[in-house]
């Protein structure tokens, strides 16, 4: 029940965003064409034509391409890294939309590899902090995973051993409590 | 004895690579404190084997004492009406003797000042490289004549640093150490993360969290063993938080490998894979209670973040804090009756002791964000990770009159630690 509602919930901000679609039947629709042009971009794989899911075999203009698209997509202005608010693993509407933006460049390209990095500020015990930056990268991957993406999708928690800030104020936290997309 | 000569012979076979030395900071505290004089030995001045030094530092770091020197050596005469207009409460003075290059005769003497009673007396033969186990060895005879409690000098820490090669990246070190930081050796040096390691029961194994595949995995050392280091079963998600059962029989862990952070029992033997916890929520950061029936762990699954107690025979789970919104890390006192725990008061996180039955909640650190919290084998002592203005250092609290010790070093970071029970 939760999962549809949260279904419900995306399409609704990622129509909002598009502007294109205007009513509930028609927000269901979309993720049915999401979900086909993907089955079809994978048997159009499963031909071998572009590529190899198991060995991650890249010739090196396979792998340019792979990296122009990560590039251009980085430099489109999409956001790579989201934030989090203390003690919590909750994603919000601004936040929701920039991983519609995230789901929708994977099922363009799902030759692409995801890694989900959690991290988290330093307040607290080590441990709940790991289990903590978890839930946040977690969270993100349940919104990818409705667009039929959790095979491309690793997550990985570092709790709060890779800070980005060193500094113990509630900026540096800020810049701490965050989830990390990074694409291979 | 020679069992003790044995270990430490042995200690000395093992190449250990380096090791941060750690300074000691005593904030003292004389309140409910026990006089004692602790005399130099004699035999002590040609400097091949010091003793009486480590004795007087150990039992002035307990809390329990307060250790003054003798101005001259006493070898058997003891002025009692002196150290008594004094008011000292008990005398301890010793010898050293040399039977040849390596082996010495340690005699060392306890005396109740106002009984005029011998209350301990001891010849103990040693090889020098074990001068400093013998000095804990005997410090812990003074505190039980004394005191009439165990106390906890011959056992022995770890924890981790950070230090930085020449390009500025961190190096992650997992230490062990005497109980006062002393005989440091580094077991592993990693550039990925190292944490919550901790003692097996039987002294022989460190369990610990290991960044080096990239994710969060748990490993066991040997540290003075040639065995080779054993990972636990891969799983997906995160793997963390090892607590030892008290039969050393396994640890309890915290795997994530359907997304839901639970807390499972990990039988090294059998190799099973138990759940202890299953909620929607994380569970993590268990600790066992010393007879093995409980265990308490860390959740937020009121909402807020809080300390729970299983109890492993009926498998019903209690919450076990109600002070304020953030309790966590949990650790058994020996006796199983108390909980050391990190307590939030607004921003700052604090080591707090609650007493499981009655509830008693006393915050015991004026800190700002203290981890790790571990009980010294007797349980006088809690020893946990503090931060310095953005500096880690190891604090030892004595649950006797809270005086507080700081273990440091001035170009590491030092943290993570955990005390070893008693060797066997």
């Amino acid at each position: 029940m939760k999962q549809i509602i949260l279904l419900t919930m995306i399409v609704f901000l990622s129509s909002c965003s598009n502007n294109v679609l205007k009513d509930t039947e028609d927000k269901f629709i979309e993720v049915t064409d999401v979900a086909y042009e993907k089955n079809n971009l994978e048997n159009f794989n499963n031909e071998g034509l572009l590529y190899d899911t198991d060995a991650k075999i890249f010739n090196e203009a396979e792998l340019q391409e792979h990296n122009i698209a990560i590039n251009s997509f980085y430099h489109s202005g999409v956001n790579f890294v989201l934030y989090f608010a203390y003690d919590d693993y909750e994603v919000d509407t601004q936040t929701t939309q920039t991983i519609i933006k995230h789901a929708n460049f994977m099922t363009n390209n799902p030759n692409i590899a995801l890694r989900l990095e959690g991290h988290a500020d330093a307040r607290g015990t080590r441990e709940y902090n790991l289990a903590l930056a978890e839930n946040r990268a977690l969270s993100i991957k349940e919104i990818l995973d409705l667009y039929g993406l959790e095979n491309q999708i690793e997550v990985i928690s570092f709790g709060e051993e890779m800070p980005k800030s060193n500094e113990n104020n509630e900026q540096g936290w800020q810049q701490n409590r965050r989830v990390e997309f990074i694409y291979k | 004895m020679i069992k003790i000569k044995n270990i430490l012979l042995l200690l000395l076979f093992i190449p250990f690579v380096s090791y941060a030395i750690l300074e000691v900071d005593i904030i003292k505290s004389e309140k409910n404190t026990f006089q004692i004089v602790i005399a130099q030995f004699e035999g002590e001045e040609d400097k091949q084997i010091q003793i009486s030094n480590i004795i007087r530092d150990n039992l002035n770091r307990s809390g329990n004492f307060n250790v003054t020197n003798s101005k001259v050596v006493i070898k058997d005469k003891i002025d009692f009406d002196y150290w008594k207009d004094n008011n000292k409460e008990a005398i301890v003075f010793g010898k050293i003797e040399k039977v040849n290059n390596n082996l010495f005769n340690i005699y060392m003497y306890v005396y109740d000042i106002y009984l005029n009673k011998r209350l301990y007396g001891k010849k103990i033969t040693i090889h020098d490289s074990a001068s400093r186990r013998v000095a804990h060895y005997l410090s812990d005879k003074i505190y039980n004549v004394i005191l009439g409690e165990k106390g906890s000098f011959d056992t022995r820490l770890t924890y981790v640093t950070i230090s930085k090669d020449k390009q500025g990246n961190k190096i992650y070190n997992l230490e062990i150490s005497d109980s006062d930081g002393g005989n440091p050796q580094t077991v592993i040096k990693s550039y990925n993360p190292i944490f919550s390691p901790s003692w097996s029961p039987d002294q022989k194994k460190i369990s610990y969290v290991s960044f080096k595949n990239n994710r969060s995995e748990v490993f066991i050392k040997y540290p003075f063993m040639r065995v080779k280091t054993i990972k636990l079963p891969r799983f997906n998600g995160i793997a963390s938080s090892p607590a030892w059962h008290p039969d050393g029989s396994g640890l309890a862990l915290t795997i994530s490998k359907d997304g839901n952070k639970d807390i499972y029992f990990y039988n090294l033997k059998t190799k099973e894979l138990t759940r202890l916890t299953k909620n929607i929520a994380i569970d993590t950061e268990a600790s066992f209670s010393p007879d093995g029936k409980s265990l308490a762990f860390t959740s937020n699954r009121s909402g807020g973040v809080q300390v729970y107690i299983k109890n492993l025979i009926t498998g019903k789970i209690k919450r076990a804090t109600f002070a304020g919104s953030y309790n966590a890390e949990p650790a058994f006192s020996p006796d199983g009756k108390s909980l050391a725990l990190i307590h939030r008061v607004d921003k700052n996180y604090r080591v707090a002791l609650l007493d499981i039955k009655s509830k008693d909640f006393t915050i015991l650190t004026d800190n700002k964000l203290d981890e790790s919290p571990y009980f010294s084998p007797n349980g006088g002592m809690i020893v946990f990770a503090k931060n310095n203005d953005n500096k880690g250092v190891l604090s030892f609290i004595s649950l006797n009159n809270n005086q507080v010790i700081e273990l440091y070093n001035k170009d590491y970071d030092v943290r993570e630690p955990s005390w070893s029970n008693y060797s066997k």
